[in-house]
């Protein structure tokens, strides 16, 4: 609804329009249109005013006349507020011919003006505005002339002449003296440089837009503008600007509330204003208001609610902006309230998108759980935000979690559109966890379901690897083969080039491999390979006697990066070989000897390079043996003594140790007495000094050192081992020093002490040689409280981590022992055959296993197949005079438990004949007592 | 002028803080007439009738239209008819309007405009002062009027609050502060009115900004977390925000902030602090890159706030070392889009031109000022 008609509405609708006006004198008509004018009842005061005029208009009196100027003027008013818009301009023309220099033809001027724009008559209301305001420039108030303002603004807009609207906007802000105009004249700015995509002078507007009660927060026009102009951004990708137009824009219900409030305080204003003379330009002003934002509630009828689709671009600019907790956060709000299925799947995934933009992941994850549960295998997004989240797991190198995932991603979808991908990232983590055989499971299910997957190059290459890690060479070549046949020019050509003359090494074929290994280094001299290869072809050359040239590969090892483990055993290597093989001529060039300054330059270069996880005590070792040998004897103590004060005060320098011993060896080598005693003084000294500097660490190591000091008093040892052997060192002695407390301590029966040492051991230098002797100790003393739960701990750790050593096996027959007592035969069987099994271990523990494995059996009541065993114990182990008597004497229990008394009697006789060699043992006097009873029973 | 003008004129506005903080006594500073003392006898002398009294225009049943108000108890309403105090059950009225006939809202837009905000809340204040103990009635304009005068008084404070600002004065922002807490606090008893919340969220902000924090937590625990639709929803995740970063806790501290910005941009009043937090937040987590991002919004899209010159400077202190120079990784969440913008730039450009743009605002705005003064004096001279 327009102004005109509101203007009209509102008046007539409080009007009583039966005033009659005959028959009353001039006065009292005068008087009732000035009471009727005052209460805003414009039409009533219409006919008093037009009787007034026809009465006394023509007056000639000077009093007349002044008088009825007001009467002209107010009958104008009066028609422009009852919406007679062309009357009230020719009352005011009449006015104004009657009283051009009368005291409102200012207001008469701009009410013909206001006329015309009501009367839909614009150009020519444009025309008069301008007019009147250059005419009475210095009789408007800043008030009116922002009034004016206002209007020709309305004028432009009418005429959807915008790019006119600015500079009348300017003077609008100029003159404005208060807030609100000046609030809506920025609103009608902005909507003009929208028009014209002015964005940077949009973003200047912002806070007067954002003001408390701004006619943004009600302006339907502003907000589609708005809306259209950052739609405009953000399909020219212009995101961060289309986000601070999205983000001033009010959503649908919000304007909706917001116009309607505003609407009824204005209609409550403007009662109260009706009822006052002198603010009828602001009566005007609201009224106009009024009409304006009726019109705006209506056309917001008409427009469908934009909110989501405002909120959701909104979220997208956040996210293309890289504020992706903002963007986060109103897509879940979005997946919340939007209704449609597909838009709320897009929008849990998008939110998930989000977070794995942000550290910790912890968000991605957890929504990603829900998209999984909240979709189960159906929703659009499951297979990427499924793939996606198991790469992040990779990216955490969680393996366990990366298996776990994707295991529970295929239960729950099998069709899932990746599954090649999936199968082949489980396959990948599991050999990350070292899992081959899981590996090589994945992958050939991977290949077998699916032949034509993308992840076929790849999943040779990791059969390869997975086969080659598990030792089948063959397998793992046959591999590496088919992938370089089949792919060329795959990523992993290079390697599967090394790896192949890996596995020709592995299976012993080392001319093959030489051969590889020289055409790799040949055909990539940039691969990070390189060392690697060169370790090998170091590895082949000593393996062939090919001494020099195996040197000269190690060595060039050292030239390129390579893992410090193999680094380290390329180097002590080369220096070994250079070490004990005479590989150069003498200075007579007759005989080979050894070349000891090169050894010196080899490992002074290693100490010089100095990488981290470099072993500099073994370096310096082999310096200070090879000065020794090269006749250098103070030389070589020296070079040892000082490596010891550099390093000797870490507890974890276990190379420390070893230096030491070597100078111990070598001072008490020394045959002139004077350089000895002056050799071990240096230690004396040492040992001040490091008291002085609180190096404590490196003061216990040397005390030790002292023990071994050739002729020292057993008053000065007694007293060293007392110092030594103390519960306060055990946090600063090293590995070897905790040996020697152990030791030390149980000869002293202070067990508690030496369980304590052993602890340390085992807890801080696990991984070390030490832990086994520790070990063993802590496991036997657990065995002899009983406390089997502990020792089969120890046990099985020297088993698996030492399974080479001869302690590996003494410890299985420990273990065989315990669960013997335990009668948990499977368990002790297992643990006797595993001996058996190992060759290197055919000397005690064979016997020994084979009488455990009878035992067993004997506790199955097996006993003819315990008499198997315990048979080749004294045949073939006759050397093992202990185990033989005991096999006697078992074997013959077993015939007795089988009643055949006279073979057991035979078997006791039969050790009977060598009494020189069983008599010492127990079973000797067992074996006589029963083989009475048995002649007996015979 | 009327009694109740000639009365309130005089007083300056802390002492009209004063008596709305005890909303108990008259606005005339008399005893109160308690409903007690008005039941004694239905029939009073003209010389013991109320001095101040309120008009107002009542919407309901059997009552006569416009009243003269006397007092209000628990249930119910007093106005004088004639020599005789008669009562309306408060369960009876449906909507008040206060006839303020002396007040014209037209002045506050003026004062508004020239940014003299004090001038504007103490106008508004001394015109309501003689209806402020009705405020409980249901529906009435006075709360709108009120609230006008509490963000003036906020308004003030935060100009005298901003360090860069021209205005700067920590001691009279305090003040402005305790005026500001004390109108939200009157407007809080209105318990009718959908801003009864957000006057309460903002007695807590003034608090915080009074480093009163037992008084702010506490006001804030009273509150339950707004829907998103509110029009407290903003305001409170930006008080909890500025609380959590008080206590270092940045990340819960942004993702308050966050909400926010999300759900409450077009409110000039929380909207640029809001996004300011986010941007110290982002610092504070070492993020310069969205720090950076966020000083930038503030400091172009408010630049003539307090908000836009703090983040202004902020922005050119990440640039001047260089704390975003280094290419930004781009994670796969972007992989699928190859959107690329040059941040660093588009900043590096608008510095300078900020700067020339702020220089010559400032002289506008001096310019402007001394119009007023002398347009002031001009009007002075006339009356």
């Amino acid at each position: 609804m327009g102004l005109p008609a509101c203007l009209a509405l509102l008046l007539f609708s409080s009007s009583d329009l039966a005033a009659a006006v005959s028959n009353i004198t001039a006065k009292e008509a005068r008087a009732q249109a000035n009471a009727a004018m005052a209460q805003g009842e414009f039409e009533q005061a219409i006919e008093n005013l037009q009787y007034l005029i026809q009465a006394l208009g023509d007056s000639s009196k000077e009093d007349t006349k002044r008088m009825m100027e007001s009467i002209y003027y107010r009958l104008g008013v009066a028609f422009f507020f009852t919406a007679q818009f062309d009357s009230a301009e020719k009352a005011f023309k009449v006015y104004l011919k009657k009283y051009p220099r009368g005291a409102y033809t200012a207001d008469a001027d701009l009410y013909i003006a206001d006329s015309l724009r009501f009367r839909d008559k614009i150009d020519k209301a444009f025309t008069a505005y301008k007019r009147t305001l250059k005419k009475h420039a210095t009789q408007y108030t800043r008030d009116q002339k922002t009034d004016i303002y206002c209007a020709m603004v309305r004028c432009k807009i009418a005429k959807d002449q915008w790019a006119k609207v600015p500079p009348l906007i300017k003077e609008i802000f100029k003159l404005a003296p208060d807030a609100e105009r000046k609030n809506w004249a920025a609103c009608i700015l902005t909507i003009s440089y929208l028009k014209k995509m002015e964005v940077s002078k949009v973003f200047d507007m912002i806070p007067l837009l954002l003001g408390r009660n701004s006619f943004a927060s009600r302006s339907v026009a502003l907000n589609m503008e708005l809306l259209a102009a950052g739609d405009n951004l953000f399909s020219e990708e212009e995101y961060r600007r289309a986000l601070w137009i999205y983000r001033i824009i009010y959503p649908h219900d919000m304007l909706e509330n917001n116009a309607e409030r505003y609407l009824a305080y204005l209609r409550r204003k403007a009662e109260l204003l009706k009822k006052r003379t002198d603010a009828l330009r602001a009566l005007m002003r609201l009224q106009e208001r009024i009409g304006e934002t009726e019109a705006e509630l209506k056309s917001l009828e008409e427009i469908d609610n934009y909110d989501i689709e405002l909120y959701t671009r909104i979220a997208k600019a956040y996210f293309e902006t890289s504020l992706f907790r903002e963007a986060r956060d109103l897509y879940l709000y979005l997946n919340e309230e939007v209704e449609n299925p597909e838009s709320k799947d897009e929008d849990l995934f998008l939110a998930f998108r989000c977070s794995m933009a942000l550290r910790p992941l912890d968000d991605a994850f957890k929504l990603g759980e829900r998209y999984m549960d909240e979709y189960k295998g159906k929703g659009n997004y499951f297979d990427i935000v499924t793939m996606t989240m198991g790469k992040l797991y990779a990216l955490l190198e969680d393996w366990p979690k990366v298996i776990s995932h994707y295991k529970r991603t295929l239960e729950i979808k099998p069709e899932h559109e990746d599954r090649a991908e999936c199968e082949f990232l489980i396959a990948y983590a599991s050999f990350m966890e070292e899992d081959f055989d899981q590996t090589i499971f994945w992958l050939t299910k991977m290949d077998k379901q699916n032949p034509d997957n993308p992840r076929y190059v790849d999943s040779l290459y990791w059969l390869g690897m997975a086969y080659m890690f598990s030792k089948n060479y063959k397998e793992a070549e046959s591999y590496f083969e088919e992938l370089l046949s089949t792919d060329p020019s795959s990523q992993y050509t290079e390697d599967a080039k090394y790896r192949t003359a890996v596995c020709l090494f592995g299976l012993s074929k080392m001319k093959e491999a030489e051969k590889h290994f020289k055409d790799f280094v040949a055909q990539y001299p940039h691969s990070k390979l390189l060392g690697e290869a060169y370790m090998m072809l170091g590895d082949i050359a000593a393996s062939d006697a090919r001494l020099k040239e195996a040197v000269t590969y190690y060595q060039k090892v050292a030239n390129y990066p390579i893992n410090v483990e193999l680094y380290n055993y390329a180097m002590f290597r080369c220096g070994e070989i250079l070490f004990q093989n005479e590989l150069k001529y003498d200075k007579h060039k007759k005989k080979l000897v050894i070349d000891y300054d090169a050894v010196i330059k080899h490992f002074n270069a290693y100490i010089t390079r100095n990488r981290p996880g470099s072993n500099i005590p073994q370096a310096i070792f082999y310096i200070g043996r090879s000065l020794w040998n090269k006749g250098e004897r103070s030389g070589a103590l020296e070079h040892y003594l000082d490596a010891v004060k550099k390093y000797g005060n870490e507890v974890s320098a276990l190379g420390v140790d070893m230096i030491l011993e070597e100078w111990i060896g070598k001072a008490n080598s020394l045959k002139d007495q004077k350089l000895k005693e002056r050799t071990w003084n240096q230690v004396w000294d040492l040992i001040k000094q490091a008291r002085r500097e609180h190096k404590s660490v490196l003061a216990l190591r040397l005390k030790r050192a002292l023990l071994y000091k050739q002729n020292i008093s057993d008053e000065e040892k007694a007293r060293l081992i007392k110092e030594i052997v103390q519960p306060r060192n055990i946090d600063i002695a090293t590995p070897s020093t905790l040996v020697f407390i152990m030791d030390e301590a149980v000869k002293k029966h202070s067990m508690a002490l030496a369980e304590d040492a052993a602890n340390t051991i085992v807890d801080i230098f696990t991984e070390t040689d030490y832990a086994l002797d520790a070990r063993m100790f802590l496991a036997k003393q657990a065995m002899k409280r009983k406390d089997y739960k502990t020792a089969l701990k120890h046990l099985g750790v020297i088993r698996e981590v030492f399974a080479t050593n001869l302690q590996a096996g003494e410890a299985l027959a420990m273990m065989g022992d315990i669960y013997l007592e335990k009668k948990e035969y499977d368990k002790a069987e297992k643990c006797y055959k595993d001996i058996l099994s190992v060759k290197e271990w055919k000397g005690k523990l064979w016997p020994r296993a084979l009488y455990g494995l009878a035992q067993s059996l004997m506790g199955r009541r097996e006993y003819a197949k315990a008499c198997v065993p315990l048979e080749r114990v004294y045949i073939m182990y006759a050397f093992y005079k202990e185990w033989c008597a005991k096999a006697y004497l078992a074997r013959s229990r077993c015939l007795a438990k089988m009643r055949e008394y006279r073979k057991a009697a035979a078997i006791l006789r039969e050790m009977m004949k060598h009494e020189d060699d069983y008599s010492k043992f127990k079973e000797w006097s067992e074996a006589k007592k029963e083989l009475r009873k048995l002649e007996r029973k015979i | 002028m009327t009694g109740i003008h000639r009365y309130v004129t005089g007083i300056a506005a802390t002492a009209l803080c004063v008596a709305l903080i005890a909303p108990a006594a008259t606005a005339a500073g008399k005893k109160k007439v308690t409903s007690k003392k008005a039941a004694k006898s239905r029939y009073v002398s003209p010389s013991k009738l109320p001095k101040q009294p309120a008009m107002v225009t009542i919407t309901g049943e059997k009552y006569p239209k416009t009243l003269n108000l006397v007092a209000l108890t628990d249930t119910e309403l007093q106005y004088v008819k004639g020599l005789r105090i008669e009562k309306i059950p408060r369960k009876d009225i449906q909507s008040v309007n206060f006839l303020f006939n002396r007040f014209d809202p037209y002045k506050v837009k003026v004062f508004e405009h020239r940014e003299q905000f004090v001038e504007g809340a103490v106008y508004i204040v001394q015109n309501l002062a003689p209806a402020l103990k009705y405020i409980k009635l249901p529906d009435n304009n006075l709360v709108g009027y009120l609230s006008d005068a509490a963000y003036l008084y906020l308004d003030a404070a935060a100009t005298h609050d901003d360090k860069k600002g021209r205005h700067y004065d920590p001691k009279k922002a305090q003040t402005e502060y305790v005026k500001a807490y004390s109108v939200f606090k009157k407007i809080t008893e209105a318990d009718w009115y959908y801003g009864a919340t957000l006057a309460h969220l903002n007695m807590a902000y003034c608090a915080l900004k009074l480093k009163k924090r037992a008084i702010a937590e506490k006001l804030f625990k009273e509150i339950d977390p707004p829907e998103i639709d509110d029009a407290a929803f903003g305001l409170y995740w930006l008080v909890d925000g500025m609380m959590k970063f008080e206590d270092k806790k940045y990340p819960e501290a942004l993702a308050s902030a966050i909400k926010a910005v999300d759900f409450d941009s077009r409110d000039l009043h929380v909207f640029p602090q809001a996004r300011l937090l986010t941007a110290y937040c982002y610092e504070d987590m070492l993020d310069y890159y969205r720090a950076r991002d966020a000083y930038f919004e503030v400091a172009r899209l408010f630049h003539d706030t307090p908000e836009g010159r703090i983040a202004f400077s902020s922005i050119q202190f990440i640039r001047a070392r260089k704390l975003t120079d280094t290419a930004e990784a781009v994670g796969i969440e972007k992989v699928f889009f190859n959107s690329v913008e040059d941040v660093n730039k588009t900043i590096d450009e608008y510095i300078p031109k900020a700067k020339e743009q702020d220089k010559i605002r400032r002289e506008r705005k001096k310019r402007l000022e001394e119009q007023w003064k002398r347009e002031d004096a001009k009007k002075k001279k006339h009356s």
